[in-house]
């Protein structure tokens, strides 16, 4: 899922220029643009009670070294870079495992069926469990093939592999997906 | 139930999931999916997952700008901080006074790295004595020919003076001291006559 700019609003490129010329408000846009994207893929990702954190340290990193950035990709694959790599250290650092990402209740896929409601959440609880025993780089390539629609050239980017490698992992997590799901 | 063996139209499942397919493309998938069941079993795992994986988690964004605004302002401090002690330690040497003294350091520098170069360029061992010549009676022999037959009667030459480094002359018997003065003698004369011929004796003693 991305967060498109509307019509007539700059492109990360110019906001880019506008914020290295002093201006704050340019920042202000982009991390409102690109922190829904952010967040989600910190979430899938495994990270909760830090959540927060990680997405402010990408978006501080990301400025930080921003004369870095060369627009060879777009500022979102590279956002999504620093955060995948900052998660990393964190699992890491704490030798932990993955934790699912939390069930929002308050999100249910039907809401109007009580029923429906225990099997969609049902079906979302194993669903994140099976996501859970992918390894990291499949459940990046997943979330970001299945959540954010990137194309296997921009995943490859953010994942550090080839386009071809990104969607053998693709395929891959499918296949274990649908492995946890016959059990 | 095997997995579906065209890929394209897997690939494409996700961007049906989210919506983005549209036009042929969309109408292709479709008319795959009406015939595959396995991609009809897919497309359902990856609807459950997009909806699962899709919900915005809540952040901040006032304090995430304002994390960036902080780390912007630390970082600017910090290099101008430093861009300022760059230019106190340029401007040390900015008199011509100082400047003359950095200029008279490099030359000593330089100079003594030179010489430390050249001594150490010498034969290990040599102690930087002065040479001496000395006087054996060993003949001079060119180094064998692998391919001839070796020769097993030394041939006979006249005995031959080399230089050589280290000791004095001091240690020198009488008759060394002789040969060397007869050698030294012989020096001056070919100097004036030739200096040309006696270039290569002396680079391959010394």
């Amino acid at each position: 899922m991305s967060e498109p700019r509307r019509d007539g609003e700059p492109s990360d490129a110019a906001l880019i220029a506008r914020w290295r010329g002093g201006d704050e408000r340019a920042a202000t846009i982009l991390v409102e643009r690109h922190a829904p994207a952010v967040s989600r893929f910190v979430a899938s990702m495994g990270e909760r009670g830090e959540l927060e954190e990680v997405v402010q340290d990408t978006f501080v990193r990301a400025f930080g070294s921003i004369d870095r950035f060369r627009e060879a990709s777009s500022l979102r694959t590279w956002l999504f870079s620093i955060a995948r790599n900052l998660c990393r250290d964190r699992a890491r650092a704490d030798r932990r495992a993955p934790p699912v990402v939390p069930i929002d209740e308050s999100h249910a896929l039907t809401g109007e069926d009580p029923l429906s409601t225990a099997v969609a959440t049902e079906t979302e609880a194993r669903l994140r469990a099976a996501i859970e025993g992918l390894t990291e780089t499949q459940r990046a390539v997943f979330t970001l093939r299945v959540t954010e629609g990137l194309s296997y050239r921009e995943i490859a980017d953010v994942v550090e592999t080839t386009e071809g490698a990104a969607r053998v992992h693709y395929h891959n997590a499918v296949r274990m997906v649908k492995e946890y799901l016959d059990e | 139930m095997s997995d579906c063996t065209n890929l394209e139209m897997r690939d494409a499942l996700p961007d049906v999931a989210r919506g983005a397919l549209g036009g042929a493309s969309l109408v292709a998938v479709e008319s795959h999916l009406a015939t595959c069941a396995s991609c009809r079993a897919e497309l359902a795992i990856v609807r459950t997952a997009h909806a699962a994986l899709s919900r915005t988690p809540s952040v901040d964004t006032a304090r995430i700008v304002a994390a960036v605004a902080r780390s912007s302002a630390v970082r600017r401090d910090a290099t101008a901080a430093v861009a300022q002690a760059r230019r106190r330690r340029a401007s040390r040497f900015a008199t011509p006074t100082r400047r003359a003294w950095l200029a008279a350091a490099s030359v000593v520098a330089i100079v003594g790295a030179a010489i430390l170069g050249s001594t150490m360029d010498r034969e290990p061992g040599s102690g930087g004595l002065p040479p001496v010549v000395v006087q054996t009676d060993e003949p001079v022999r060119a180094a064998p020919d692998p391919l001839e037959p070796t020769d097993p009667t030394p041939p006979r030459s006249a005995p031959r003076v080399e230089l050589v480094m280290g000791g004095g002359v001091s240690d020198l018997a009488d008759a060394d001291l002789e040969s060397l003065l007869d050698v030294l003698d012989d020096v001056d004369a070919e100097l004036d006559v030739e200096p040309a011929v006696l270039l290569p004796v002396l680079e391959g003693d010394v």
